[in-house]
């Protein structure tokens, strides 16, 4: 398919267009990137030569405690609090409706004291239903993956390595299934935090807490391996322990953030996409530079190799993303980066030779070799969206009306009114107050309908701007429709920020929530995308990442793509 | 016990729909609660009088609702004029009117006077009570502005306000069903693996 580009000035490259990225199964094969904010953090925290200690562990033999983890950076410490619990198996689930949990944990702004420590014990431990201050900054909680840290306690007790073929298809001890920040459930707002530099980008301070939460998870599992055997128990091997991330259970309750944050999503994507077009505007590349790549290409064919998920469309994915990979490796031996150019080309044979799979897979792969081009764009990923973006009611009518024409040129054809086209429907449950989708014409819940359908939104305000005069302003004709001032702030938004929206059907019977939640997952800098249905994946985090006293001695960026022997 | 300004603008938000606003409206409820409230006055109790007056109001709610004459003012963009007629919850106008003129504006309805501007709002004359007056006549003045006092949490007063909010929250969330709890998360398969 062929798409105008657009330039961006300053460097003369072209931009893929919103119309293209933006669609939702370009969106659901996105992966993590120099640029994800796991990544950054670490990077970021290397070069301030972070410290790290371990103050408190008060666990029983029986894993029952509490214990700190403390990361001092040059303005500021933080140290996350993790409580280690008793779960019966009965308990064990990993749906936001569950209430009670292996391990719970929050991020304290500073150094907690022995008050803190009693008072996050009575909050902590039952998440929602308590309370945090302003010196907490996130709430989170895990569940252990329970074969393989049964399987890691009871090799490393009788003085064994685990089994790396037993720790590879699952990939961590443990699965967080919610990491709150920003102000949730009483923690410190994001405006507490937004303009310290070391959590510039976006989702620092939840990445940080995941992070020390890893190390947490083999801390216990090596403290639990000495308690049932104190007199042949062993540590694990530093590269076995590095295989382990931590794991992560997501449903729907993220799928609609990126409509809900719609200039952060834009910051996102520009970020990525400029990253792109910088390095397809290179006019070659060095021997050192396409080294670096193909020795890349072949560490993330074995990841490839071992991506394996029982999700049927994820499933078919994942094969021909093997099948990208071999015509990938073929195509690179015929020396096609030594010309001029080279990346556009090798992009634009992508375009037309891969699946969306193997296309954005060669776009993670291409910035790898370009830290010193890209790594600044980290910074711009945020966006305050405590203000709201205003509306232009100077506008005039017919400009507003155009807008929508070229936002949403294509929802232009489809008719909204046709069953397939509205089959779903977002709204939250009064139990959990979560996000949830349901089939509209099975169940009466339209009246509490989300604004989660932008598209259909537009065509409907564009059908409303019909009875107005083309020198009417927008705020005539939002004095008439308030109904439709959500819609005229997303336009608007879109128009400054064109990856703002997504340019696809949220509400049509075949979307699928996972591309969605793989969009988001991605900029984290997730791996080991798993879908356990179309709406509910599982992913690791931080696997092959170095552990806090390695940070200082090895490259983050190294590490993340596995090794070739 | 104390909330983030966040959950607050939040469920003001969320409220507001309930309450019967259009969502583009509730977020402009929620922009002015959140607003308010980091200058320390009572956003959350304002809304929530203003959405109880409303619920089932046999008059026209339109004339006399501050968030629709405050967006209509910023959307108009041709200055804040002296009157501006009767309001219910004149507080909640305050930060539209901020938003329209950020170097400052006075604003006076019953026994009530404030400079507001981007700096926030401070308050010149009248008693908490004033502040919150169910109705009245609305008028505004040159000022120059002043910079209120930065707060940064709902403090535990501002807890009767939210449950207050909370009961029009409720009005946005679907009741559950055996049907939805399963197939609307999309979960439903074991996690002891």
């Amino acid at each position: 398919m062929k798409h105008a580009s657009k330039t961006c000035g300053a460097t003369g490259a072209a931009k893929r267009p919103p119309e293209q990225v933006m669609r939702l199964p370009r969106m659901g094969s996105f992966h993590q990137t120099r640029l994800s904010f796991m990544r950054v953090l670490l990077r970021r925290m290397k070069a301030a030569e972070w410290t790290f200690d371990r103050p408190v562990w008060r666990i029983n033999d029986a894993g029952v405690g509490v214990a700190t983890y403390r990361a001092k950076g040059p303005h500021r410490t933080y140290t996350l609090v993790a409580f280690a619990h008793d779960l019966p198996a009965d308990l064990r689930s990993d749906r936001v409706i569950a209430e009670a949990w292996d391990s719970t944990f929050t991020l304290y702004d500073g150094e907690p004291t022995e008050d803190d420590l009693t008072r996050l014990a009575a909050h902590v431990p039952v998440q929602e239903a308590g309370r945090l201050s302003d010196r907490e900054l996130v709430l989170s909680r895990a569940n252990r993956s329970v074969r393989l840290f049964e399987h890691v306690v009871d090799a490393l007790s009788r003085g064994a390595q685990p089994d790396p073929a037993v720790i590879a298809p699952v990939g961590y001890l443990m699965r967080t299934t919610a990491v709150y920040g920003s102000g949730k459930f009483g923690a410190a707002d994001r405006d507490k935090w937004a303009d310290r530099p070391e959590f510039t980008g976006s989702f620092q301070p939840e990445l940080l807490s995941v992070w020390l939460i890893r190390s947490f998870t083999l801390d216990l599992a090596e403290h639990m391996a000495k308690a049932r055997a104190p007199g042949t128990a062993v540590t694990m091997k530093p590269a076995l322990r590095r295989s382990i991330g931590v794991g992560n259970s997501t449903g729907l309750g993220m799928a609609p953030f990126l409509l809900n944050h719609p200039a952060l999503i834009h910051e996102w994507i520009d970020a990525r996409e400029t990253a792109l077009a910088r390095v397809r505007a290179l006019e070659t590349a060095s021997a050192a530079e396409t080294a670096t790549f193909t020795a890349l290409v072949a560490r993330a064919q074995i990841n490839a190799a071992g991506w394996h998920v029982d999700h049927a469309g994820q499933a078919a994915k994942c094969d021909g993303l093997r099948a990208d990979f071999d015509l990938l490796r073929d195509h690179l031996g015929g020396d096609v980066l030594a010309g001029s150019r080279p990346w556009d080309r090798l992009y634009q044979w992508a375009e037309a030779a891969l699946s969306l799979e193997g296309q954005e897979q060669l776009v993670s792969l291409m910035l790898e070799p370009y830290g010193a081009l890209v790594d600044d764009l980290a910074t711009g990923m945020s966006a305050d969206e405590s203000a709201l973006a205003r509306i232009d009611g100077g506008a005039g009518v017919a400009t507003l009306r155009s807008q929508i024409q070229d936002i949403y040129a294509w929802a232009l054809p489809v008719d909204f009114d046709a069953p397939a086209a509205q089959a779903r429907l977002w709204y939250v449950s009064e139990e959990k107050l979560e996000p949830r989708l349901a089939e509209r014409f099975d169940e009466p819940l339209e009246p509490y309908e989300q604004p989660l359908a932008p598209a259909r939104d537009a065509m409907r305000a564009l059908a409303a701007l019909a009875a107005f005069q083309d020198n009417a302003t927008v705020a005539e004709f939002l004095l008439r429709h308030p109904e439709h001032r959500h819609t005229v702030r997303r336009v608007q938004l879109a128009v400054r920020k064109p990856y703002a929206e997504i340019r696809d059907n949220t509400i049509a019977a075949g979307m699928l929530p996972i591309d969605l939640l793989r969009c988001k997952l991605s900029f984290f800098g997730a791996t080991r995308f798993d879908p356990r249905s179309d709406r509910w994946v599982r992913i690791t985090m931080f696997q092959g990442a170095p552990f806090p006293d390695e940070l200082a001695v090895s490259d983050p960026d190294d590490l993340a793509y596995p090794p070739l022997t | 016990m104390s909330w983030s300004l966040g959950e607050a603008k939040s469920l003001a938000v969320k409220a507001a729909r309930g309450g019967g606003m259009p969502w583009g409206m509730a977020e402009e409820a929620g922009f002015a609660v959140h607003w308010l409230q980091s200058s320390g006055m009572p956003g959350l109790a304002a809304l929530a009088a203003y959405l109880e007056w409303r619920d089932g109001c046999p008059r026209d709610v339109h004339d006399l609702c501050p968030v629709a004459l405050g967006t209509a003012l910023m959307d108009a963009g041709r200055g804040v004029p002296e009157n501006l007629g009767t309001l219910r919850q004149p507080l909640l106008l305050a930060p539209f009117i901020a938003a329209c003129s950020p170097a400052g504006m006075r604003l006076r309805w019953g026994g009530a006077e404030a400079i507001v501007s981007e700096a926030g709002f401070v308050r010149k004359a009248g008693s908490a009570d004033a502040f919150l007056a169910a109705e009245a006549v609305c008028t505004s003045g040159r000022a120059v502005a002043e910079v209120a006092e930065a707060v940064t949490r709902i403090p535990e007063s501002g807890a009767q306000a939210m449950d207050r909010l909370k009961r029009f929250a409720e009005r946005t969330y679907a009741p559950a069903t055996e049907a939805s709890r399963l197939s609307g998360a999309g979960a439903g398969t074991t996690d002891n693996d």
